[in-house]
C-alpha cells in the first residue's frame, strides 16, 4: 500500500463510497473469502447478489422468515461483524498504533465520512430504514412492483442444498418486523472512514504493523475496493451491486432535479434536493403537490424543499396565507381554518448562512395563533403581540424581548 | 446567546448539581440530527461536558471554549460558560413538537 500521500488515500476512499462502477463478482467474491480467512472464520460458500441494497434487505427478511432461521440469528450475525472488522481494527489499534491522531489520518478520516458517510450513506441508509417503517407507503409499494420479482428470483436462485427449508413468504407485508431488525446488519455502511484513516495514518509512520495484522487490514481494503454494502453471515454473504448513479450538487451534497440522485440497477433509488431527501413527486413532478401535502409534512426541511419545488408565490396563493406582520426577522401569515376556531399562523423565517450561489433558504413553521411561547412539557407562554419577531422567539420559547439578545446566529 | 439553525444555545448562570452525564455519540456531542440530511449540530471538543436534567440539555464549555460545528451553517466558538441547549419547536393543536429537519 506504499505510494500514496495521504492526500491520494482521501481521494480514493471517497471515490471507492461514491463509485457506480458494476461490481466485479469473481474478484468481490475473492476479497470476501480472504478476508474471513484472515480473521480467522472458515470462508463462506455461499454469495447471493442483488441489485441494491433494499433487495438484499427484503430477501434477507423473506429467508429469516423461514421456519428455520438457519443463518440470520443476531449471534452470527455480531460474531461475524465483531470477527472480521472490530477485532481487526481493535488489533491494529492494540499491536501498531492507538489512534488515529490529529495528523493527516484524522484529516482522512473526517474528510471521508463527510463526503461517503454522512452525504450520500446514511441517507441510503434512512431511504431504507423510512421505507420499510412505512410498508404501506408509496415508495416501497411502487418498488414492490417494479421489482418484486426480480427479488424472487434472486432469492430462488440461491442454491437450495445450502439453504435448507428455505421459505419465502407470500407477502412482503409479513416481512416488516424482521426487516427492520436487519437494517443494521449491513457492513459498509461507516466503516469506510476508519479504513482510510488508518491507512492514511500507516503511511505517516515509519514502521509497518505486525504482518498478521497487516494481512488482515488489508484484506477488509481488498473488501471494500470490490464492493460498497454486503451483509456478512457465516456461510452466506449478501451483497449488492454498486449504484449506477451518484448525482451531487457543488457542496458535494446528493441531489438531482431530473430524477433520482442515487439509483440502483434494479430501480430503487433515493430522490433528493440539494442534501435533502424527498419524495420521488418532490423531484419528478413538483406540478403534482398539493398544499395538504406540504401542510401535513411533519419534517420542516422536507416542507422547505416542497415549497421551494411548487413556488412561494404559488403556495401562498393556493394556501390562502394572509400576511399579518413583516419585519427583518421574517414574515408572519395567517390562515383561516373552515369548521375550526383556531386559526393557522406560520411564520416565514431566512436561513442566516447563505447557500453558494448567494441565495438564502426560507424555511416555514407553525407557531401558537397567539403568539404564546412553546415551552418545556407542552406549556404555553403568555400571548404576544403579533410580530414576526416574537413568532420566531416562541418557536425556542422565548419572548421577543429575549430573542434578541442573540449575539450570533449561522 | 448563539443560535445555529434550530439550535439555540443559552447561557445559565449554574447548570442544576444534579444533572447528569450525557452520552457522547463517537465522542462527539451532537445536539440535533438531521433525519433527512445525515447532518447535526455537534462539539468534537472532549473537554466540553453535556450533561441533562429532567429533560433539559446543558453545556458546560471550559476555558478553551468549543466549536459548534455543522454541514450547513458556519461554525459558532463558544466561549467558556454554563450553557442551556433548546431545540426550536413547532405547534400543532395537539402537541408541541421538536422541529425535526
Amino acid at each position: 500500500m506504499a505510494g500514496h500521500s495521504a492526500e491520494g488515500v482521501r481521494e480514493r476512499w471517497i471515490a471507492l463510497g461514491l463509485s457506480t462502477r458494476p461490481v466485479d463478482r469473481v474478484q468481490a467474491e475473492k476479497a470476501l473469502r480472504r478476508a474471513y480467512f484472515c480473521a480467522g472464520l472458515t470462508p463462506p460458500r455461499t454469495f447471493m447478489w442483488f441489485p441494491s441494497p433494499a433487495s438484499a434487505l427484503i430477501a434477507l427478511g423473506a429467508m429469516q422468515a423461514g421456519e428455520q432461521k438457519i443463518f440470520v440469528t443476531d449471534g452470527v450475525r455480531h460474531q461475524i461483524h465483531s470477527q472480521v472488522f472490530l477485532d481487526t481494527i481493535g488489533a491494529f489499534e492494540d499491536r501498531f498504533q492507538k489512534k488515529v491522531g490529529g495528523g493527516v489520518g484524522r484529516d482522512v478520516l473526517v474528510r471521508v465520512r463527510d463526503q461517503v458517510v454522512t452525504r450520500v450513506r446514511s441517507l441510503i441508509l434512512r431511504e431504507l430504514a423510512d421505507q420499510t417503517s412505512d410498508f404501506g407507503g408509496s415508495a416501497m409499494k411502487t418498488f414492490e412492483i417494479e421489482v418484486g420479482s426480480d427479488i424472487y428470483r434472486a432469492i430462488t436462485a440461491a442454491p437450495r442444498k445450502l439453504i435448507p427449508n428455505f421459505e419465502v413468504v407470500e407477502t412482503f407485508f409479513d416481512l416488516i418486523d424482521i426487516i427492520k431488525s436487519l437494517q443494521t446488519c449491513a457492513w459498509g455502511w461507516s466503516e469506510d472512514y476508519w479504513l482510510a484513516a488508518y491507512e492514511a495514518s500507516m503511511r505517516e509512520c515509519p514502521t509497518q504493523p505486525p504482518m498478521d495484522v497487516l494481512n488482515r487490514f488489508v484484506s477488509l481494503v481488498q473488501v471494500r475496493e470490490q464492493l460498497s454494502i454486503f451483509f456478512p453471515f457465516g456461510d452466506v454473504v449478501l451483497c449488492s451491486e454498486n449504484p449506477l448513479v451518484v448525482k451531487r450538487d457543488e457542496r458535494d451534497r446528493l441531489h438531482s432535479a431530473e430524477g433520482p440522485a442515487i439509483v440502483y440497477p434494479d430501480g430503487w433509488g433515493v430522490w433528493a434536493w440539494h442534501g435533502v431527501r424527498v419524495l420521488k413527486d418532490v423531484i419528478e413532478h413538483p406540478e403534482r403537490l398539493h398544499i395538504a401535502d406540504i401542510e401535513t409534512e411533519e419534517n420542516a426541511e422536507v416542507r422547505r424543499v416542497m415549497i421551494e419545488r411548487m413556488g412561494w408565490e404559488r403556495f401562498i396563493r393556493e394556501a390562502a396565507l394572509r400576511p399579518l406582520h413583516s419585519d427583518d426577522w421574517g414574515t408572519l401569515y395567517r390562515k383561516e381554518l373552515v369548521g375550526d376556531p383556531e386559526p393557522l399562523m406560520l411564520v416565514k423565517v431566512t436561513n442566516s448562512t447563505p447557500e453558494p450561489d448567494g441565495s438564502y433558504k426560507d424555511y416555514i413553521l407553525r407557531v401558537h395563533h397567539e403568539l404564546r411561547p412553546l415551552m418545556d412539557g407542552n406549556i404555553l407562554g403568555e400571548p404576544q403581540k403579533l410580530t414576526a419577531l416574537n413568532a420566531i422567539a416562541s418557536t425556542f420559547g422565548l419572548k421577543g424581548d429575549e430573542y434578541k439578545k442573540v449575539l450570533v446566529q449561522t | 446567546m448563539y443560535r445555529q439553525g434550530d439550535v439555540l444555545v443559552w447561557p445559565v448562570q449554574k447548570i442544576p448539581g444534579s444533572a447528569q452525564a450525557g452520552i457522547r455519540d463517537n465522542g462527539k456531542i451532537v445536539l440535533a440530527y438531521g433525519e433527512v440530511t445525515g447532518h447535526s449540530h455537534s462539539i468534537a471538543e472532549s473537554a466540553t461536558e453535556l450533561l441533562e436534567y429532567e429533560g433539559a440539555r446543558y453545556l458546560r464549555v471550559p476555558v478553551e471554549g468549543a466549536s459548534l460545528k455543522h454541514e450547513e451553517h458556519e461554525t459558532i466558538e463558544l466561549p467558556a460558560g454554563e450553557y442551556r441547549i433548546i431545540t426550536q419547536r413547532e405547534y400543532t393543536p395537539k402537541a408541541i413538537v421538536n422541529v425535526l429537519d
